[in-house]
C-alpha cells in the first residue's frame, strides 16, 4: 500500500468508528433520559429553593455527560457474548449485535492487559484499539496488534458492526447504464470461521470472609499499551489537575484499579510516576455499579492535605460523572469522596478540622509532623505484617 | 475513496452539512427526523418521516454526469464502512441505495426553502416585536424558527414572522408628516435608554444620594476607558460605598449588572446591605453557609437566577468547602465588587487566591481599598495584577509602566509655575521617549497635541486646562485605579472659621471645679478603677456644664449617672459606684450658687449669630447639659433637642422644622446626629469637646459638607484653662488641626491610636505632666504623618492630579442632557400606559412626584421583563401586585425628596421603566419639529441630525452624535443638538411650528449629514492613532513579559547544567517552547484588535426652533 492508501484507509476507518460513537453516544444520551424522566417522577424536597423563592421548583438532576467510546478489542474468534470483538465504553450498551462493555467490566482486562490477561480469551486477542478524543469526538485511534502468525491480515479490518448491509430496494433503478469497465468483485458475506464456542467461566464471588487469595506479584514487564495515544495525552499542555486517564490506562496502573478488593496492597513510586491516578481511578472502579460483583459501596481516598484533595477532586468527578450511567441517574451512585489525613481525623474525632485548616495557610506542616508520620508509618507497618502486598512503580 | 466516485456512502450523520456544502446536489432526500441546516444549497429537498428503513445510518451520494443526488439518513440501522463504487458495479450492496433513493423520493414530502436565514432580524406577527433567528428546523408541516426576542428564546412558525423593515434613510424620514414631541421624545428616549451609549451617565440623578461629583469618577472612568476593570482607593470617609453603588446602578441602567456579587469583610455585610437598600434599592441577599450550599447546588445545575443580588462576607467565602467545586464550574457574575480588597494584597494568601477566582468569574470587577498606594512593596502591584493581569508581569514592570507618568506629573504641576518655559516642559517630556513604555505613550494622539499646546510661547488658562486633561488621559493605569483624596475636594468646600470663646471663671467656680476634680481623683484611686472613660465622666460634665454637676453634688450623688451619657457613647463595661460627695465639696456647691460664666460667654455669641440669620448646632455629649441648655435658651430661641432618645420619625420631623427654618438652635449629641445632613445649618458650637479627635471631625462633617451655602462655616469652642478638656483635648485638636481641616489622611493614623490617646488623657495627671504627655502624643502623630506621605508616593503615579474629569460635571452633564432625566422618563411611563386603556396617571401638586395606577396588562409587561432575567421576581412582586390591583404607585421625580422618604426614585433602572422599554412603543417616530423655550418669542430654527457613533477598537464606544445647521440662512451655533439632549432629558419639547413648504428639506439635510461625514472621518483617524498606541503598549507589555520569562527559564537552565543535572534541563527547554507557543498565539489575538472601525447610525432628525 502506498502511503496515501494507507491514510485513505485510516481515514475511512476513522468514519466507521466516528459512525459507531456517534450511535452510541446518541443511544447513551437516549438511555439518560429516559432515566432522568423517570428519576423526576420522584418527588424532591423543596429545600433547594433558594434566593427566588415562589420559582418554580425544578428536580435538581446532575448535569450528565456522556462519554465516547474509549477503545476496542478484536477476537480471533465469534465468541457467543462478545461476538469477534467488542468496544470499551463508561457503560454497557448494544450497538446493534456489536457489544460495548465498561471499562469496569471482567472482561475489559482483555483490552487493558490484552493476552497477558487472565480471561479465558486472552489467547484470541488480536489486536486492541485505542480512541483518541476531543471532548466527545473521536479523532483519532492507535491500534496495538499481537503478533498472531496468521499473517499481516488487519484483524480490524472489518467493523465490527458488520459490513454495508443494505437491503434490496423495491426498484433497483441505475440512472445511466453501467460504464464498460471491469465489474468489480462481488462482496459476499465475510466468512468467519467458526471455533468452538468456549464457555466463558463466571468467577465466584470473593468470599467476605476469608481473604481471599492474593495475586502473584505480578511482572512490571508489561509494558506499555497504546504509547502513541499515551504519547499525546501525555504532549498536551498540563492544567495542573489530574484527569481521567481511561483510555491511556497502562497495564500496570489496570491491575492495580482492579486489585481485588478486600486485599491491602502498597503502591511506592517516585513523585510523578501516577500513583494518585492509579488511586483516583482505583475508587471509581470500587463504586462501578458495572464491576464484578457491583459498587462496594461508599469509598473514601485519603491523602496527607487539604491541597491533595483539591487536586485530585476533578478527575474523582470526571470519572464521577462516567460512572453516572442510564442505570442510575440523578446520583444515586456512590461517589468516591476525598479527605486529607486531618480531615479524616477530625471527622472521626467528630471535629470540623476543615474550616479550621482553611483558616490556617500553613497546612502544608501536617506534611512533616511527625506524630501523623508516624501513624502512617505504623499503618504501613500493619498492612505488611498482614501480608499485604506491594508495587513498585518504576521511574519511565 | 475517490471523491467523484458514482455512489459514496459516509457513515458519520455529523459530516452530511459538509458534504452537502462540497456536492451542492441536485436533489437531496432525508429519511427520518433531521433536515440538515445546508439544505438550502440543495436543488430541491424532499422528507420522509415515517418510513420503516433498515438503511444503515449516514449519507449516501449519486452522481451521473453533472447531476448529483444526496440520500441522508437520519434514522436507520447501524453505520457500516464508508465505501464508494461505481455504477459499473450492480453487484454490490451500496448500488441498492440508489434504488431506495427513487423509490423514496417518490413519496417524500417537498420541503420548502426557509424564508429566513439565522441571524437574520424580523419582526413577529403581529406583536410586532423585534427579534432575531437562533435555530431554525423543519418539521413536517414546515419551519420552526428559534427566535431570541427581548432576551427570550420562543419557538415560531414561519408564518408568524416577517422580515424586518430597515427605515435608515433621513431622507425618507423628514419626507413623511412629522411626528408630535412627546413622540419624538420617546423614540429618543428609548434609543438612549437600548443603546449601549458610553457618552452618557445613566447613574446621575438615579440614585438616593446627594450629588457629588467626584463619586461619578468611577462611573465616568469606566465609561470612559470602557474597561470593567477598576481600584478605587479614595480616602476614608469619601464614600466608596457610594461609589461602587453608582457604578452598579449605571450597569444595572445598562442591563450589565443582572447578577452581582459584594464580597466585604464580615463586620461590613449589615452596612451593605442597608446601603444598596436605602439608597439604591438593591436587596442583597446574605449568603451564609445554607445559602452558598445553595449557590453551588445551581451553579451545578446550571440554574443559577439570571437576576443574583448577593453580599458574602469575606471571610466566609474564603474558606467554604464548596469554593473549589465552584472554581471548576466558573459561575459568571456581570459585577463584582469587592469592599476593602487590601486583604487580597498578598499572593500567598487564600484570600488573593479567592480574589483570583473573583476576578475569573466576573465581567466588571471593582476593588475598593482605602489603604495608601505603596510601591514599596508587592501589595499594591498584586491588587493591580488581579484587576489588569495583562498589561505586566512582575513589580519590575509595574514601574516600568508608571515610569513616565513621573514626567507627566512634573509637566502637571509645572503648568501653573511661571517659572518654567514650555521648551522646558517639552525637554521633560522628551525623556519619555527613551523609556521602555515610552512608545506607548509618545504614540498616542493626545501626546502630540500636548506637544502643539506646548509649542507656544506662554500657557493661557484654557490651554492649562486643556493640558491637564490631555496629561490625564496620557497616565498609564489611570483607567484601572480612581483615587480622591479629601485635601482634592476642599476647595470647593467652606472655609472653616474657629472661635475660641475663652470663659473666665469666677473664684468660685475655679475652687468647686478643683474640688469636684480632687474628689474623683480620689474615688478613683479608691475605686480601684483604672483611669479610664468611665471615671472621667463626672469631671467632663463639670467641664461642661458646671450646674449641672453642682446639682449632683447638692443631690448627695457626685457620679454621673449614666442616663446623662448619651446612649453609645462607647462606655466601659462598668460604671463605678456612686458614692457621697465630701462636705467640703458641698460647702463649695452652695456657695457657688447660680453663677454660669460659660453659659453668659455664650449666650450673646449665640445671639450675634442667630441675628445674622445663621441656623446653629449645639453639640455636647451629655443629656444633662441638653437638657440644661435646653431649659436656658427655650424662651429666647427656637429650640429643638436631638439625642438618642428620639425617635426617627421625631427626628426626622425635627430635620425637616430645622431644615425650613422652623428652629434657630438644634441641640444634638452624637448619636443622635449620626447621618443627618445638616448642610443648610453653617454654626455649630462644642459646648463641650469629645475625647476622640474623629468625633470632633464627625460634628464639623454634619455641617461642613457638600451643599454648604455659605462660604465660610463657624466652629464655636471653649476655653476654660485648668480643665483637662482644654489643657489636653484642645491643645491636642489644634494642633493637628482637625478644626480647621478636615482630617483625611491622618484618620487612619488617629483610629490606631486611639487607645493611647484615650489612655494619655488622665485627668490625675499635674498640668506640667498634661503638657508634656499631650506633646508626646503629638510628636507620634506627626512621625506617622510623615511615614504616610512616604507611604503615599505611588499616588503621584497612578493618578493624574487632573480634576478636569469631575470639575463642573453636574453642569456639563445638564446642558448636554447625557444623562436621563426623570421628567422624559415620566413620559416614557405615560407613552406606555396609553397601550393599556384604564391605567392613570397624575402629578403631584409639587411636581416632585408622580402617580400611575395600573392595570393587568401592564403587570403582565413588568412580569415578562422578568423572564428576560433582568429583574427578579422580588424586585418586581411588590409593583406587580400594585399594577393588578390598581393601587397607586408613587414615583419620585426627584432625588432629594426620594432620599428623604426612601420612596421609589424613577431612574433609567427602575422595573417601571424597563417594563415600559420591553414594550413595542414609539421607537420610529424619526421626524418632528420641535420647540425649546416659550412661544411667541424670537427664536431661531435649526435642522438637527442626530446619530449613535460606535467605536469598535480596543477602547469601545458608542456616543450620541449631533449636528445642527441653521434654516434661516444665518450663523451656525454651536451646542444646538446639546440643548436638544438637554431639552429632552427635563422634557421641555414642545411642538414647533409648522415647517415652511418653500424650504428644501433636502438640501439642509445633505448639509447636516455631511458634516456628519466629516467629524466621522476626523475622529476615526484619532481613534485610529489612539488605537495604535494603546496597541504599541500592550504589544511592549507583551514582549518585555515574554522576555522576563525566557530569561528566567534560561537562568534555571545554567544552574541546573552547572549542577550536572541535566535530566531536569529537558524539561525546563519544553517550558522555554511552550513560553515561544503562547506569546505567538497572544500576539496573534491582539494583532486582530490593532485596527479599528468607527460607524454611524442615523437616529432621528428634527427641526429645532430655540432662543439662541
Amino acid at each position: 500500500m502506498t502511503g496515501s492508501d494507507e491514510s485513505q484507509m485510516h481515514e475511512a476507518t476513522l468514519a466507521t468508528e466516528r459512525a459507531v460513537n456517534e450511535l452510541y453516544l446518541s443511544q447513551m444520551a437516549e438511555a439518560v433520559r429516559r432515566q432522568v424522566k423517570a428519576a423526576k417522577e420522584v418527588p424532591l424536597p423543596r429545600n433547594n429553593q433558594w434566593t427566588s423563592p415562589g420559582s418554580e421548583s425544578k428536580i435538581p438532576i446532575r448535569k450528565i455527560e456522556v462519554d465516547p467510546l474509549i477503545g476496542r478489542v478484536a477476537l480471533d474468534v465469534d465468541d457467543a457474548l462478545l461476538g469477534s470483538g467488542f468496544y470499551i465504553g463508561s457503560w454497557h450498551q448494544e450497538i446493534g449485535d456489536t457489544q460495548v462493555v465498561s471499562w469496569a467490566a471482567p472482561v475489559a482486562t482483555l483490552f487493558y492487559l490484552g493476552r497477558s490477561s487472565g480471561d479465558v480469551l486472552a489467547s484470541e486477542v488480536e489486536g486492541r484499539r485505542t480512541f483518541v478524543t476531543e471532548t466527545v469526538q473521536i479523532v483519532d485511534f492507535v491500534d496495538d496488534l499481537e503478533e498472531t502468525g496468521t499473517g499481516s491480515e488487519d484483524p480490524f479490518a472489518t467493523p465490527l458492526t458488520g459490513p454495508l448491509d443494505i437491503p434490496a430496494a423495491p426498484a433497483f433503478v441505475i440512472p445511466t447504464p453501467p460504464s464498460a469497465g471491469s465489474p468489480a468483485d462481488p462482496v459476499g458475506p465475510v466468512e468467519v470461521v467458526e471455533e468452538p464456542e468456549s464457555p466463558r467461566v463466571e468467577v465466584a464471588d470473593e468470599s467476605t470472609e476469608a481473604r481471599p487469595p492474593c495475586p502473584d506479584r505480578f511482572e512490571v514487564e508489561d509494558g506499555l499499551r497504546a504509547e502513541k495515544a499515551l504519547l499525546r495525552v501525555l504532549d498536551q499542555p498540563r492544567t495542573g489537575k489530574l484527569s481521567s486517564v481511561l483510555a491511556t490506562l497502562q497495564p500496570d496502573q489496570y491491575r492495580l484499579v482492579t486489585w481485588p478488593q478486600g486485599v491491602p496492597l502498597i503502591v511506592q513510586g517516585s513523585p510523578g510516576t501516577g500513583k494518585t491516578i492509579v488511586a483516583v481511578h482505583r475508587a471509581s472502579y470500587l463504586v462501578h455499579p458495572e464491576r464484578d460483583g457491583g459498587s462496594v459501596g461508599p469509598v473514601a481516598i485519603v491523602g496527607p492535605t487539604e491541597r491533595f484533595v483539591d487536586h485530585v477532586s476533578k478527575a474523582v468527578r470526571d470519572l464521577d460523572v462516567s460512572s453516572l450511567g442510564p442505570e442510575d441517574p440523578g446520583g444515586r451512585i456512590q461517589i468516591p469522596q476525598v479527605l486529607s489525613v486531618a480531615g479524616l481525623l477530625g471527622r472521626l474525632a467528630g471535629v470540623d478540622t476543615r474550616a479550621q485548616l482553611l483558616v490556617d495557610d500553613n497546612e502544608e506542616r501536617i506534611d512533616t509532623d511527625w506524630r501523623l508520620m508516624r501513624f502512617a508509618t505504623q499503618a504501613v507497618g500493619h498492612l505488611r505484617a498482614g501480608g499485604c502486598w506491594r508495587h513498585d512503580f518504576l521511574v519511565r | 475513496m475517490s471523491p467523484g466516485s458514482d455512489i459514496e456512502y459516509h457513515p458519520v450523520r455529523a459530516d452530511v452539512g459538509e458534504l452537502i456544502e462540497m456536492i451542492e446536489p441536485d436533489r437531496l432526500l432525508v429519511i427520518g427526523d433531521g433536515v440538515p441546516e445546508a439544505m438550502t444549497l440543495a436543488g430541491s429537498t424532499r422528507l420522509l418521516v415515517s418510513v420503516e428503513s433498515d438503511l444503515p445510518t449516514g449519507t449516501y451520494v449519486f452522481r451521473t454526469g453533472d447531476t448529483a443526488y444526496v440520500m441522508h439518513v437520519a434514522e436507520g440501522a447501524v453505520p457500516g464502512a464508508p465505501a464508494s463504487i461505481a455504477w459499473s458495479e450492480p453487484d454490490h450492496p451500496l448500488a441498492q441505495a440508489f434504488g431506495w433513493f427513487s423509490h423514496w423520493w417518490a413519496r417524500g414530502s417537498p420541503v420548502p426553502l426557509p424564508r429566513f436565514a439565522l441571524e437574520d432580524e424580523i419582526q413577529l406577527v403581529p406583536s410586532g416585536q423585534e427579534g432575531r433567528i437562533r435555530t431554525r428546523k423543519f418539521s413536517v408541516d414546515g419551519w420552526f424558527y428559534g427566535v431570541r426576542v427581548g432576551g427570550k428564546s420562543q419557538q415560531v412558525r414561519e408564518q408568524s414572522l416577517q422580515v424586518l423593515v430597515i427605515d435608515d434613510d433621513p431622507h425618507q424620514w423628514i419626507s413623511r408628516e412629522p411626528a408630535t414631541a412627546n413622540r419624538f421624545a420617546a423614540t429618543l428616549t428609548r434609543a438612549k435608554l437600548s443603546e449601549q451609549l458610553t457618552d452618557t451617565v445613566f447613574s446621575f440623578r438615579a440614585s438616593r444620594t446627594l450629588f457629588r461629583p467626584y463619586q461619578f469618577r468611577p462611573v465616568i472612568r469606566l465609561l470612559t476607558t470602557g474597561q470593567l476593570r477598576l481600584l478605587i482607593a479614595d480616602e476614608v470617609g469619601l464614600g466608596k460605598t457610594i461609589e461602587a453603588g453608582l457604578v452598579w446602578t449605571e450597569f444595572d441602567a445598562r442591563s450589565m449588572a443582572n447578577r452581582v456579587l459584594v464580597v466585604c469583610p464580615s463586620a461590613l455585610v449589615a452596612k451593605w446591605r442597608m446601603e444598596m437598600q436605602e439608597r439604591f434599592g438593591f436587596e442583597l441577599v446574605d449568603l451564609r453557609s445554607e445559602q452558598l450550599g445553595n449557590l453551588l447546588e445551581q451553579v451545578e445545575e446550571e440554574r443559577l437566577p439570571t437576576r443574583l443580588h448577593a453580599v458574602c462576607s469575606l471571610e466566609r467565602l474564603r474558606t467554604w468547602d464548596g469554593l473549589q467545586r465552584l472554581a471548576e464550574l466558573q459561575p459568571h457574575f456581570d459585577l463584582v465588587i469587592v469592599d476593602e480588597a487590601h486583604a487580597f494584597r498578598n499572593s500567598e494568601t487564600r484570600s488573593y487566591a479567592l480574589g483570583s477566582l473573583l476576578a475569573d468569574w466576573s465581567d466588571a470587577l471593582v476593588f475598593l481599598s482605602a489603604t495608601p498606594l505603596n510601591l514599596g512593596n508587592d501589595d499594591l502591584f498584586n491588587l493591580l495584577q488581579l484587576l489588569a493581569p495583562g498589561d505586566f508581569s512582575d513589580r519590575a514592570q509595574l514601574e516600568d509602566l508608571l515610569r513616565p507618568n513621573s514626567v507627566l506629573n512634573r509637566v502637571a504641576a509645572s503648568l501653573l509655575d511661571s517659572t518654567v518655559s514650555n521648551a522646558t516642559r517639552k525637554e521633560w517630556l522628551s525623556e519619555i521617549g527613551a523609556m521602555t513604555f515610552g512608545p506607548g505613550v509618545t504614540a498616542r494622539p493626545e501626546f502630540s497635541e500636548l506637544q502643539v499646546l506646548l509649542d507656544e510661547v506662554g500657557l493661557t488658562p484654557a490651554s492649562v486646562t486643556e493640558a491637564r486633561s490631555l496629561i490625564g488621559h496620557l497616565h498609564a493605569l489611570s483607567a484601572v485605579v480612581t483615587r480622591t483624596r479629601k485635601a482634592e475636594i476642599q476647595e470647593q468646600k467652606a472655609v472653616r472659621t474657629v472661635a475660641t470663646i475663652d470663659v473666665d471663671w469666677t473664684p468660685e467656680e475655679a475652687a468647686f471645679y478643683k474640688g469636684f476634680e480632687d474628689w474623683q481623683v480620689e474615688r478613683a484611686k479608691n475605686s480601684g478603677y483604672p483611669i479610664g472613660f468611665v471615671t472621667q465622666m463626672p469631671l467632663r460634665l463639670a467641664s461642661s456644664c458646671l450646674p449641672m454637676a453642682r446639682q449632683r453634688v447638692m443631690d448627695g450623688s457626685g457620679g454621673v449617672l449614666m442616663d446623662d451619657l448619651d446612649a453609645d457613647d462607647d462606655t466601659g463595661p462598668e460604671t463605678p459606684e456612686l458614692d457621697v460627695p465630701p462636705s467640703s465639696l458641698v460647702d463649695l456647691a452652695r456657695e457657688l450658687g447660680a453663677v454660669d460664666t460659660k453659659f453668659d460667654a455664650f449666650l450673646p455669641r449665640l445671639r450675634d449669630v442667630v441675628e445674622q440669620g445663621k441656623r446653629v448646632l449645639v453639640f455636647t455629649f451629655s443629656r444633662a447639659t441638653l437638657a440644661y441648655l435646653q431649659r436656658r435658651l427655650g424662651d429666647e430661641f427656637r429650640v429643638a433637642v436631638l439625642h438618642g432618645g428620639v425617635t426617627g420619625e421625631d427626628r426626622q420631623a425635627v430635620m425637616q422644622r430645622f431644615r425650613a427654618g422652623d428652629h434657630d438652635v438644634v441641640l444634638a449629641s452624637r448619636v443622635a446626629s449620626e447621618g443627618l445632613d445638616f448642610e443648610f445649618c453653617s454654626a455649630i458650637v462644642n459646648y463641650d469637646l469629645p475625647w476622640n479627635p474623629m468625633e470632633v471631625e464627625q460634628r464639623i462633617g454634619r455641617i461642613d459638607r457638600f451643599g454648604q451655602l455659605e462660604k465660610r462655616v463657624m466652629i464655636y469652642n471653649f476655653s476654660m484653662p485648668g480643665t483637662i478638656e482644654t489643657d489636653m483635648v484642645g491643645r491636642l485638636m489644634s494642633r493637628i488641626g482637625v478644626f480647621e481641616d478636615s482630617i483625611g489622611e491622618l484618620e487612619p493614623i488617629i483610629e490606631s491610636n486611639l487607645t493611647e490617646i484615650r489612655k494619655a488623657l488622665d485627668f490625675t495627671l499635674s498640668p506640667e505632666e498634661r503638657r508634656r504627655e499631650t506633646d508626646r502624643l503629638l510628636a507620634v502623630i506627626e512621625e506617622q504623618r510623615q511615614a504616610v506621605s512616604e507611604v503615599e508616593n505611588a499616588t503621584a503615579f497612578l493618578s493624574s492630579t487632573d480634576k478636569t474629569e469631575i470639575e463642573g460635571l453636574e453642569q456639563d452633564l445638564l446642558s448636554s442632557g447625557r444623562y436621563v432625566g426623570q421628567p422624559e422618563l415620566r413620559l416614557l411611563i405615560e407613552d406606555w400606559s396609553h397601550v393599556s386603556p384604564g391605567s392613570m396617571y397624575s402629578d403631584s401638586a409639587n411636581g416632585s412626584q408622580f402617580i400611575l395606577r395600573g392595570t393587568e396588562l401592564m403587570e403582565r409587561h413588568l412580569r415578562s421583563v422578568r423572564g428576560k432575567g433582568e429583574r427578579s421576581e422580588a424586585e418586581i412582586e411588590r409593583l406587580a401586585q400594585k399594577l393588578r390591583d390598581e393601587q397607586d404607585i408613587v414615583l419620585y421625580l426627584d432625588q432629594e425628596a426620594a432620599r428623604i422618604s426612601g420612596g421609589d426614585l424613577l431612574a433609567a433602572n427602575h422595573p417601571l421603566v424597563r417594563a415600559a422599554l420591553a414594550v413595542p412603543g414609539h421607537t420610529q417616530a424619526r421626524f418632528a419639529s420641535i420647540r425649546i423655550g416659550p412661544s411667541g418669542r424670537a427664536a431661531r430654527s435649526f435642522l438637527v441630525l442626530l446619530a449613535v457613533a460606535r467605536w469598535d477598537g480596543l477602547r469601545k464606544s458608542a456616543e450620541l452624535w449631533t449636528e445642527s445647521v441653521p434654516l434661516d440662512g444665518g450663523e451656525p451655533v454651536d451646542g444646538i443638538g446639546d440643548a436638544l439632549l438637554a431639552g429632552l432629558a427635563e422634557s421641555e419639547l414642545s411642538e414647533g411650528g409648522r415647517l415652511d413648504p418653500d424650504l428644501d428639506m433636502d438640501v439642509f439635510l445633505s448639509r447636516v449629514e455631511a458634516q456628519m461625514m466629516d467629524r466621522q472621518t476626523r475622529e476615526e483617524l484619532r481613534r485610529e492613532a489612539e488605537n495604535e498606541a494603546l496597541f504599541e503598549t500592550r504589544r511592549i507589555s507583551l514582549k518585555e513579559t515574554h522576555l522576563r520569562k525566557v530569561q528566567r527559564i534560561e537562568g534555571t537552565i545554567d544552574t541546573l547544567r552547572s549542577t550536572g543535572k541535566s535530566n531536569m534541563i529537558r524539561l525546563q527547554e519544553a517550558q522555554l517552547r511552550n513560553q515561544d507557543r503562547l506569546v505567538r498565539a497572544k500576539e496573534a489575538e491582539l494583532e486582530q484588535k490593532s485596527t479599528g472601525s468607527l460607524s454611524v447610525e442615523m437616529l432621528a432628525v428634527c427641526v429645532l426652533e430655540t432662543e439662541v
